[in-house]
């Protein structure tokens, strides 16, 4: 209880520090047409085909790997959609950004991402976590670091690691995946960065996000240089090995991505050992 | 440092799942990718609304059946041309609800065939009936 009334209070310190600096969106004013031209769809689409139709059949073609019909579907779908169908927006442009990153088209996917993040989404849903997700996918497929989006993140207020926190501690089985997945991802980009990358993320993970790490303690080392990249990797594979369980403790089940990073991880340890 | 990337892959019709390995002590251990969150069709949205009625071996008299989008509340108009010269009767008074979000203007129109079976008094029997085409 400490913890959540700490964290409101902060937040709430954060926002009115928002308000009063008026730090502006780098997408306030615009839309959807001004990153990605919603015309830009097959012609052998049916105008008359339904939105939540055209959906489904963007996700077929997704799931069999065929993107560029995806896009098409998706894109069309977008010009379908009624402004008060917040939800469906949200659903055809998350898995538009996926289907972007796989043609290659980072830069819209990120920017498709920012966009809903700033501009679209309501706080508590599931589907903005999702989003940050694919951000920090979007941001590693442009040479982005971890630490500048959750920098970002947190200045524009569209995610916090403690927000997400209280919400996985209220609801575990709709949030913990997206914590631990998150995680997973910050520390897959840091993993291919440098330690200083990796000292600036983890300052954006709280002390007590899972309850056995040392936290404070890494971040200490991290921050005073001179962690050399074995340790650096320990340090990585101790707090996958927490996300894991917490994971484990709310789907009885291990993680299978992570448990692949942990793998890969050690291997790269050894590597670095040898 | 093997690089998954994503901006490295080609738009191709299939793309492959990125096999990265290293190897450790002899074996290749595969590179994992990074997550990504996917939301699949919304299923059950759909729904079907009836304002039917049927004779007693199950066929429709009158009425009609509309499927919505689930993301449409549809007012339905039916305009009914019988085919049909026998008496009464075949008349389409459809109302099709469906859960809120938009809202859209939905024209129905009523292809109705009527099969009159005079004998008795006659009446209409309307097969198969109305689509709703939600227009967004």
């Amino acid at each position: 209880m400490y913890r959540k009334i700490c964290r409101a209070l902060s937040l709430a310190l954060t926002v009115c520090l928002m308000l009063s600096s008026g730090l502006p969106s780098a997408f306030a004013g615009r839309d959807l047409s001004d990153i990605i031209d919603l015309n830009d769809y097959p012609s052998s689409i049916s105008s008359g085909l339904l939105c939540d139709r055209a959906i489904a059949r963007g996700n077929e073609a997704f799931e069999e790997g065929d993107y560029e019909t995806a896009r098409g579907y998706y894109v069309f779908a977008l010009r379908k959609i009624d402004k008060s169908a917040t939800y469906c927006e949200g659903d055809v442009c998350n898995n538009l950004v996926l289907t972007l990153l796989y043609l290659g088209e980072n830069r819209t996917a990120y920017d498709l991402c920012r966009y809903m993040l700033e501009e679209n989404l309501a706080p508590g849903r599931e589907d903005r976590y999702g989003y940050m997700m694919n951000m920090l996918a979007c941001a590693h497929a442009l040479g982005l670091s971890a630490a500048g989006e959750l920098e970002h993140a947190r200045e524009e207020g569209y995610f916090s690691f403690e927000d997400l926190a209280d919400l996985a501690d209220d609801q575990p089985r709709a949030f913990t995946g997206l914590l631990t997945g998150l995680v997973y991802n910050v520390l897959y980009i840091d993993m291919e960065g440098s330690e200083d990358d990796g000292a600036a993320s983890w300052a954006y993970f709280p002390d007590d996000l899972f309850e056995d790490a040392d936290l404070e303690d890494v971040r200490a080392k991290l921050s005073s240089g001179g962690v050399g990249r074995e340790e650096y990797l320990e340090y990585i594979y101790e707090f996958l090995l927490e996300a894991n369980l917490w994971f484990n403790l709310t789907y009885s089940a291990d993680d299978p991505d992570i448990m692949e990073m942990i793998l890969y991880v050690e291997a790269l340890r050894d590597e670095a050992a040898a | 440092m093997p690089d998954d990337r994503l901006s490295s892959k080609e738009a191709e019709k299939k793309l492959p799942q990125p096999k990265v390995y290293i190897v450790r002590n002899g074996e290749a251990v595969f590179k994992p990718g990074m997550k990504t969150w996917f939301v699949e069709s919304r299923k059950g949205g759909n729904t079907e609304s009836s304002g039917v009625m049927r004779d007693g071996d199950g066929a429709v008299m009158r009425g009609m059946v509309c499927t919505c989008n689930p993301f449409c509340t549809c007012e339905a108009t039916c305009s009914c041309n019988p085919q049909c010269a026998c008496q009464p009767v075949c008349s389409c008074d459809p109302v099709c609800t469906c859960d809120p979000v938009c809202s859209c203007q939905t024209t129905c129109t009523c292809q109705v065939t009527c099969s009159c079976q005079t004998t008795g008094g006659g009446y209409c029997t309307c097969n198969k009936v109305c689509t709703c085409n939600p227009v967004h």
